[in-house]
């Protein structure tokens, strides 16, 4: 639990604190100096336009990891929201949250993210919107799930019959037993998030030129793929290892708590 | 074999498995862009061009690779009258299922260009042929009849288009007259032609051709590499070196193709002409030149054709930051805290570009860096090419970065008229400009070559002077093929590519 607190800091920190460790200017073309080595005066080397690698991750980390945090907290919120309606409202509200639900879960999530983000033209918006469209549902089924789990606990039960308001038996009896299961969904999400805005950063349908974001970084690297490697190794690496260190963190809450509740 | 070099391999074999075709025996696979409906009528949009690349269909006139006109499924070319051409076939030429090629045949083929109805219709080539009528005169002469005496015509008759067609069948869906005969086209994936063993020029080099849809330089490189196709069609340059020094064999020449800036002329910022010329004056084309194309793919464009392959003006491309912010003076931007300021707001400029060439993000990225040295914001969205035309005519963009093959039928006319003629169909940005539109009608009517080319250095002037359009850079056409191929030279206008000479050596 501590290492995964830990890593989760770290993260943070380096969404927030990373420009400024960043030794450059992430946007600043210096062509005389276009693919350098790493090493020298550029740890990681420069990109085809002479921009710091190192400076450019750095900085995207902020992008990357701060978009899939934003993507991944609304979609946390909007499907919670929907599944305690679902589990709180009857049973016809519970079939039409439900159905609604299914419908989106029908859709490959990249596909459907991709296509939306098509149809609304590449940004920054269009990518959060898409991205947010086809991440909640996980949270609306677990919400849901629970949700009808404690609908015949006694301190449910006399709540309503104290005539309690719905909103409040919610907010005080419900998110409190969803708030563990609701964590480990989100850390998955959350890398899923990652790759997501990586995926459509490479596609051309994410953060514009020249903010630097990993997914970004990897398309402008593709056509060096060859001559220069490095050039799409290290925004690779940086998900892959980002992606990695986050479900890691995701496996280590759930046996956390799955050690918890057999105590 | 390194962790690196192991991680690449695969990479470039999944990529490369996802391409449809595999290289054959006697067959050229060549990797570039793909058709888009399953039998791509010549007339229609843009397919001519690769029919006429792969040797499928023949035009009556053509462009030899020094950019001269010459008669290719017709024998002659004669102007009777001013608005009167003659154009005699060659004797003995045959379609493809065997039928001759008759005046009336290149008529009824020629005819649906200006039929809205049909399917081979083409409001561009309509307007570039200006066509008041066509009668056959025998067996081989056709009569052509414009609206108004066109001295571009000529060379409208080499429009990949405007294919020598004969009547279409199950087993010949594209019946014409070239060295390979249509077979099949995937949309999106694949383009195959047979050899045409009756072609009357001898029987071509290989056996098939296909053009596997790879419309990512990045993709189409790692399906050379992989061996799945024999030849790329603008290869990266960024690789080129490389490339070569496995074998492999690079062709690079000079083309008409330029990458420029269209203008939202209609409002913005961009519709004042100083603006527009700062703006030119703040891009370092060498610098571009130098960081896309990697020291093998262009020179930095003045005006719009380039130097060496006819019609171009003698203007020099400039680079003077300190003359372009003297401009923005001009134009009544006053400089606040180091960034330009128009009418009491930051001077913003909005550039769009597309992706599917791989020097137009890098280079909308630089001149963005360009501006912004100067004070002037710029911001740059890279979409699909009709979004970014969709921008520019909702004015919600201020610059649009294209490539375009400048003189595609060797004349200097059509590529002006097309982008800053008052009204054209791709002068989405609405500029308007009286006095060139003059000077392009003068060029349309006037016969005389020296007088002509003096009014195309008037038109490249004008152009020039009121930045109608902001050209980048000439690029060369970057290709890349196995050792075994014979016969390949790039040609200036990039619409020839397989000729029945064309060879590939196991």
């Amino acid at each position: 639990m501590r290492s995964v607190i830990v890593l989760i800091i770290c993260l943070v920190l380096l969404a927030v604190f990373g420009p400024m460790l960043a030794p450059y200017d992430p946007t600043a073309i210096d062509i005389p100096n276009r693919l350098q080595p790493p090493g020298g005066q550029w740890l990681l080397g420069t990109d085809a336009l002479g921009r710091d690698i190192l400076s450019r991750l750095l900085y995207g980390a902020r992008w990357s990891l701060g978009l899939a945090f934003l993507v991944s907290v609304i979609g946390l919120v909007g499907g919670t929201l929907v599944g305690l309606t679902a589990a709180l409202g009857g049973k016809t509200t519970d079939w039409l949250m439900m159905r609604t639900t299914d419908t989106f879960l029908a859709f490959p999530e990249l596909v459907a993210a991709v296509v939306i983000a098509g149809v609304l033209g590449a940004g920054t918006g269009s990518l959060i919107f898409a991205l947010t469209v086809t991440g909640w549902m996980r949270y609306a089924r677990v919400a849901r799930g629970i949700g009808l789990s404690l609908e015949t606990r006694g301190y449910v039960v006399q709540a309503k019959l104290a005539g309690v308001s719905l909103p409040s038996i919610a907010r005080w009896h419900y998110l409190p037993s969803l708030v563990p299961s609701l964590m480990v969904v989100w850390t998955g999400m959350f890398a899923r998030a990652i790759l997501g805005i990586s995926a459509l950063g490479f596609l051309g349908f994410g953060v514009q030129p020249p903010l630097p974001e990993w997914g970004t970084m990897l398309l402008d690297a593709r056509i060096h793929m060859r001559s220069s490697p490095l050039q799409m190794i290290w925004p690779g690496l940086t998900v892959v290892a980002c992606v990695l260190a986050i479900n890691l963190a995701g496996d280590a809450l759930r046996d956390a708590l799955a050690r918890e509740s057999e105590a | 074999m390194s962790i690196l070099a192991r991680l690449a391999l695969a990479v470039a074999l999944i990529l490369a498995g996802a391409l449809p075709a595999s290289a054959q025996q006697g067959s050229l696979t060549i990797a570039s862009g793909g058709p888009t409906t399953e039998t791509p009528d010549p007339r229609a949009r843009y397919n001519g061009w690769m029919s006429n690349q792969t040797g499928v269909t023949e035009t009556l006139m053509g462009i030899d690779y020094d950019l001269n006109l010459y008669p290719r499924v017709a024998e002659n070319i004669e102007q009777t009258a001013p608005t009167t051409w003659r154009v005699t076939l060659r004797e003995g030429v045959t379609f493809h299922d065997g039928s001759p090629v008759t005046a009336q045949a290149v008529i009824d083929a020629i005819a649906p260009i200006s039929q809205e109805d049909h399917g081979g219709y083409n409001a561009r080539i309509a307007s570039l042929l200006d066509l008041a009528g066509m009668t056959a005169d025998g067996d081989r002469v056709i009569v052509f009849e414009t609206n108004s005496p066109n001295a571009a015509f000529p060379w409208t008759l080499s429009e990949p288009g405007i294919a020598v067609l004969g009547p279409a069948s199950d087993a010949f869906p594209i019946n014409a007259t070239g060295p390979y005969v249509f077979k099949e086209a995937i949309p999106g994936q694949l383009y195959r032609a047979d050899a045409n063993p009756n072609y009357r020029l001898g029987a071509p080099g290989l056996s098939e051709v296909r053009v596997v849809a790879a419309d990512d330089p990045a993709t189409a490189a790692l399906a050379f590499e992989a061996g799945e196709v024999d030849m790329v069609i603008n290869y990266p340059e960024t690789d080129f070196e490389r490339i070569q020094s496995t074998g492999a064999q690079g062709f690079s020449a000079p083309t008409t193709r330029l990458y420029f800036y269209s203008v939202n002329a209609a409002n913005g910022p961009m519709a004042n002409p100083l603006i527009r010329r700062a703006v030119s004056l703040a891009i370092d084309r060498q610098g571009v030149v130098d960081a896309t194309l990697a020291g093998v793919g262009g020179i930095p464009a003045g005006t719009i054709f380039p130097a060496g392959l006819g019609w171009a003006a003698d203007i020099a491309p400039s680079y003077d930051p300190a003359a372009a912010e003297k401009l923005l003076a001009e134009a009544g931007a006053v400089k606040e805290g180091g960034r330009w300021m128009l009418d009491g707001s930051p001077l913003e400029i909005d550039i769009v570009t597309y992706s599917s060439r791989a020097a137009l993000s890098p280079t909308a990225e630089l001149t963005q860096a360009f501006l912004q040295a100067i004070g002037v914001t710029a911001n740059v969205r890279v979409g699909e090419y009709g979004a970014s035309n969709d921008a520019i005519a909702a004015g919600t963009a201020d610059l649009f970065l294209q490539a375009w093959v400048s003189t595609p039928q060797g004349d200097p006319g059509a590529f002006p008229e097309a982008l800053v003629k008052t009204g054209a169909g791709s002068n989405a940005g609405g500029y308007s400009n009286p006095r060139l539109d003059k000077l392009l009608d003068e060029g349309r009517l006037t016969f005389d070559e020296e007088k002509r080319a003096s009014i195309y250095d008037d038109v490249q002037k004008a152009i020039a002077d009121d930045a109608a359009l902001i050209p980048v850079f000439h690029v060369s056409q970057v290709n890349v093929a196995r050792p075994g191929l014979k016969g390949y030279k790039v040609h200036p206008t990039e619409t020839y590519w397989v000729t029945h000479e064309i060879t590939l050596e196991e």
